[in-house]
């Protein structure tokens, strides 16, 4: 009789805690993002296949022409910049509060953390073949890590302190960016040449050293062989569409540039008017304008055979341009 | 016994049965009315249909954001207060006070820079900033040493309150 005292006591005390009604509230962040976003954008195949990234940390497969995306990872963290290792099917992420992320291609996995000394990074430029990875963080700090070394970092010579990462080549010539030089560094012989009077932010050289700088609502393109500036350009007006009638009418304004790509031939650009420019690298002409984003354009890239343009915008949209 | 204790068990399963059938029917909805309380929070997102936040109130709030990246605003640059943000998630206005000098500020932004500030000092004196590129702006402030309002166009200045005008 006292077991089952103990035990109907038991029972109801099991009730009483278990059955109490708790209320809840689902954690949230005040993070001040957009999560429909597309960061940034790189080609995973040679054609059609890339892989895009979210300010909340995902990381999808897109490719051309099918419906749907397959995510590749989803990280507790924002992604800014991303590069892919073709080779051994990695992906390296620049991220608000992780640092530098290597992860498995296929699984999303984190194969490796790379601290920065302060803040983040927004920008990666890496060369598979030589094994550079550079970037560097809000504070001006720059990083050259050696891939090929367990991402160690590489020294850099003297002249490079103070000024920034912006573009590798494919023959290993590392860009940085001084207030008003270039600086290149030809890391295969460790030499370091300066290019004076070129203000501006580096947005791509060509495969001639030719360089596309952005300074605001202005693009300019400095030849290497004249050793100045070929041409200044701005997008000549703002295409703005209006939903509600369909239609797009054309504001004589100019804005600003966020990113840009150098083929062999021509040069694209885009801006805060949501278009795609194309112009004649040697006359600077203004030969077409692309209008299909209706959101702001984030990054563009182009394949490794020149043949395509990705490019993504703020909106979560995506279009892939046969070139 | 065994078969009292039995019926026990049976007795008392029956009526935490109904009980709890009781309990989840009465409780299948609750209401809470929080009108004539008060709100102790952290933060406060405001989201649209499509999940972007649009409008946070925090304490500190988030570092703003640029074309797919955040950008670090400074040291001892942490404000609190309230933040617009437009249909793309960029941050476009603050309502904020810092948390290190003591300034409130309201700022209007473009989608690229601030364009407009409004700031009052903890020691009284207040600015009025509205500018654009190319060196024009308009500064308009007063302190206790005195007024002031600047004109520049294509950064050439020009003091519209001459010195020692506020003296006579």
């Amino acid at each position: 009789m006292k077991n089952s005292k103990l035990v109907i006591g038991f029972i109801l005390l099991v009730v009483y805690t278990s059955c109490r009604q708790q209320l809840s509230v689902k954690p949230g962040k005040l993070t001040g993002i957009n999560p429909v976003s597309y960061t940034d954008v790189v080609y995973k195949g040679a054609l059609d296949t890339v892989l895009v990234s979210t300010f909340d940390g995902k990381i999808y497969e897109i490719i051309n022409g099918r419906s749907g995306r397959n995510q590749i990872a989803a990280i507790e963290d924002e992604v800014y910049s991303m590069v892919y290792d073709f080779g051994q099917d990695k992906i390296i992420v620049a991220t608000l509060n992780s640092g530098i992320l290597v992860l498995d291609g296929k699984t999303g996995e984190v194969l490796r953390k790379i601290k920065l000394k302060e803040t983040w990074s927004h920008d990666l430029y890496y060369n598979e073949e030589i094994g550079i990875l550079c970037s560097y963080d809000e504070k001006g700090n720059s990083y050259v890590w050696n891939a090929k070394d367990n991402f160690n970092t590489l020294m850099t010579p003297v002249e490079l302190k103070g000024v920034l990462p912006r573009f590798i080549s494919d023959d290993g010539i590392v860009y940085f960016d001084g207030v008003s030089s270039i600086y290149v560094w030809k890391y295969p012989m460790n030499e370091v040449t300066e290019i004076e009077g070129v203000k501006g932010k580096l947005i791509d050289v060509d495969r001639e050293g030719n360089c596309l700088l952005f300074s605001n609502k202005q693009f300019a393109f400095y030849s290497e062989e004249a050793d100045g500036f070929r041409f200044k350009k701005r997008h000549p007006d703002w295409p703005m569409y209006i939903a509600d009638r369909d239609t797009t009418i054309y504001i004589p304004l100019s804005l600003h540039l966020i990113s840009g790509v150098l083929t062999e031939e021509h040069i694209y650009t885009c801006g805060l008017d949501k278009s795609i420019r194309k112009w004649d690298k040697l006359s600077g002409e203004l030969i077409e304008t692309f209008l299909q984003h209706k959101g702001t354009i984030s990054a563009v890239t182009l394949s490794e055979d020149e043949s395509q343009l990705v490019s993504v915008d703020l909106m979560g949209e995506i279009h892939f341009w046969n070139l | 016994m065994k078969n009292v204790f039995l019926k026990l068990i049976v007795g008392a399963n029956t009526l935490v049965t109904i009980g709890l059938l009781i309990y989840v029917v009465r409780s299948h909805r609750i209401e809470l009315d929080i009108s004539d309380q008060i709100l102790k929070v952290r933060g406060l997102v405001v989201t649209d249909s499509t999940g972007k936040e649009r409008v946070i109130i925090g304490a500190p709030l988030p570092p703003a954001q640029s074309f797919g990246y955040r950008f670090y605003r400074g040291d001892n640059s942490s404000v609190s207060g309230i933040m617009l943000y437009d249909h793309e998630g960029q941050e476009r206005s603050g309502y904020v006070t810092d948390d290190s000098y003591g300034n409130v500020f309201f700022t209007l932004d473009s989608k690229t820079s601030q364009q407009a500030l409004f700031v009052a000092e903890p020691q009284g004196a207040t600015t009025l900033r509205v500018w654009g590129e190319n060196g024009n702006e308009i500064n308009l402030g007063a302190s206790d040493e005195g007024p002031w309002l600047t004109v520049s166009e294509n950064g050439k200045r020009q003091n519209l309150i001459k010195e020692g005008d506020h003296e006579k």
